[in-house]
């Protein structure tokens, strides 16, 4: 077996998700099985690479100046809502009734992987609501221990001050879960986070 | 709960071991060195998914199995689950549990479902060994008596972990602040809850001692906490005021995960003045009261596994333990030799070689 094989091999390897076989099948895939495959991959690579990178505002995939979510002059400037990541955003928007702007860390707060807040995408934040009329700050970040810190540092070091209305998102049911399917922790969540009915 | 049926692939010195569990007490008996407390082992894992030997995973694994892994098959006859069947995988840093063929995501949320009580020689070394395996006791028992226990230690200690990382990456104070606020919170719920369960599980643990030793020696489990406080703002204040020595040492210094727990006897501690004899009857009411508590809060009675337990006590005090378990629970023990002295259980006989259990053919009564 030739060594480029093998190196292909390996560097495959190394994206997250997959394993030794998978990226053994997906080199032979596009070296052997479908070599066009491979030529249109590359292109597309190339493409994106150039053409694709985080929102200077927001830090959301963007091609442009700035990404489509912050060039939609349709939606809230008042509501910001933070996610950790970008493919938290797409879920949101997938999820379809959030319509204000959104704020992307790239991360959350985690000492034992040495992520610190020079890590995350903090400093665009503060910048952000001196500039935009934000009223309202939506915190949807993970719900465990490190993703309760982050929201935490950011309450303490970035919002303090501002007058701004803060929330959590809440943490529940799932929706067509029945009760008896939820397990333990989820429950407890949900009864904290119980709503009056108006 | 019983069990029916047990099957262990690569578990410790066991290839394949396959052993059911017909009616009546279970009497294990064979030389030492032949898997006996493997197979204890095995069964008492179903409980916490944590061996009563190790913390160690890799050490759980027979060390000649490619890939390294181990598998636990349990047939489980449960009160309120039925017949269940409980699937184990154990891999150098990965557990895997599923029940009845569905992936179990949350280990916490079987914890305790299945309980077992295990009565081992070397639970002489909680009373005698490190502060470190009395915390581990003490964290086992409560998870089963209040299932909120398991959330708030995680909580605890993945807090810590992160703010210890900090404290040796030399974080500044508002780095540090969101971790440390979650940190004092989760640990003050933690020390009230084991200063809590503590006084839930004294009574068990007093009568269960009058019980074996016979006597009124006024045994007491004495929470030693590393924190000395009363309220949340007193063991916040203890927390604060050891930040240099945590910022020079690089690691939190006080806090539940250097907690104690005392065994005391006539108001001294057990470890300096109690008998040979009397540090093993107190750590046999450990496990004796949480019999007693299990038969109090009703449901599910544990499975009461006992490993060459007998051995020390005189025949007065065998029969006395025998009779103590009581018949509602399915015993599985172990030992050297059978216990013909107990007249109050129906014992089936096995004998273990090499890793494999055969059932004695000619049976005593």
């Amino acid at each position: 077996m030739s060594s480029s094989f093998e190196l292909l091999q390996q560097c495959l390897k190394r994206l997250p998700g997959l394993g030794y076989r998978s990226a053994e099948r997906l080199a032979l895939h596009l070296l052997v099985e479908q070599p066009g495959a491979c030529e249109e991959l590359m292109a597309v690579l190339a493409q994106a690479r150039d053409s694709v990178h985080a929102c200077p505002d927001c830090g959301n995939l963007c091609e442009g100046d700035v990404c489509e979510v912050c060039a939609d002059g349709s939606r809230n400037r008042a509501i910001l809502c933070v996610v950790e990541t970008v493919t938290d955003l797409r879920a949101m928007e997938r999820a379809g009734p959030y319509r204000g702007l959104y704020h992307v860390l790239q991360g959350k707060l985690s000492p034992i992987h040495g992520v610190g807040p020079e890590q995350l995408n903090l400093a665009g934040l503060s910048g952000r609501l001196d500039q935009l009329p934000v009223e309202e700050v939506i915190l949807a970040v993970s719900n465990d221990i490190e993703g309760e810190a982050t929201c935490h540092y950011i309450q303490e070091e970035i919002l303090a001050g501002r007058g701004l209305r803060v929330s959590r998102i809440g943490f529940g049911l799932p929706s067509g879960g029945g009760i008896p399917f939820a397990d333990a922790t989820t429950l407890r969540s949900a009864l904290e986070g119980r709503r009056n009915c108006d | 709960m019983r069990f029916n049926r047990l099957r262990a692939a690569n578990f410790r010195n066991f290839t394949l071991l396959e052993s059911a569990f017909p009616e009546g007490a279970q009497f294990i008996c064979g030389r030492n060195g032949q898997g006996k407390t493997n197979l204890l082992e095995a069964l008492s894992l179903v409980t916490s998914l944590r061996s009563f030997r190790t913390s160690e995973i890799p050490a759980l694994i027979r060390w000649e199995s490619q890939p390294r892994e181990c598998t636990l098959v349990y047939e489980i006859e449960h009160e309120q689950l039925g017949e269940t069947v409980l699937e184990v995988r154990l891999r150098p840093g990965s557990k895997q549990v599923s029940m009845d063929g569905n992936p179990v995501r949350k280990l916490g949320d079987i914890l305790g479902i299945f309980p077992t009580i295990t009565f081992s020689s070397q639970d002489i070394q909680i009373l005698r060994g490190s502060p470190g395996l009395r915390r581990r006791m003490m964290d086992l028992m409560f998870v089963v008596m209040d299932p909120r226990y398991y959330t708030v230690l995680t909580r605890y200690h993945q807090a810590l972990k992160a703010r210890n990382a900090l404290l040796k990456q030399r974080g500044s104070a508002a780095q540090r602040r969101p971790f440390e606020d979650l940190l004092v919170r989760e640990g003050w719920t933690l020390m009230e809850m084991r200063r809590r369960l503590l006084e839930v599980f004294n009574p068990h643990f007093q009568s269960a001692y009058s019980g074996i030793s016979g006597v009124e020696e006024e045994p007491v489990l004495q929470y030693q906490p590393s924190v000395n406080a009363d309220a949340a703002g007193a063991y916040e204040d203890v927390f604060v005021s050891q930040l240099r020595r945590d910022q020079e040492s690089g690691t939190t210094n006080r806090g539940p995960h250097r907690d104690d727990l005392e065994f005391r006897l006539q108001e001294h501690g057990a470890r300096e003045f109690a008998s040979e004899g009397q540090q093993r009857g107190l750590v046999l009411a450990l496990r004796m009261g949480m019999v007693g508590w299990y038969r109090q809060r009703g449901g599910t009675p544990p499975v009461i596994l006992a490993d060459d337990i007998v051995g020390e006590l005189d025949a007065g005090r065998r029969q006395g333990f025998w009779r103590m378990l009581g018949g509602e629970s399915q015993i599985i023990a172990t030992g050297t030799v059978f216990p013909r002295e107990d007249d109050f259980h129906n014992w089936i006989h096995w004998t273990m070689e090499e890793g494999r259990v055969s059932r004695d053919r000619e049976e005593s009564s």
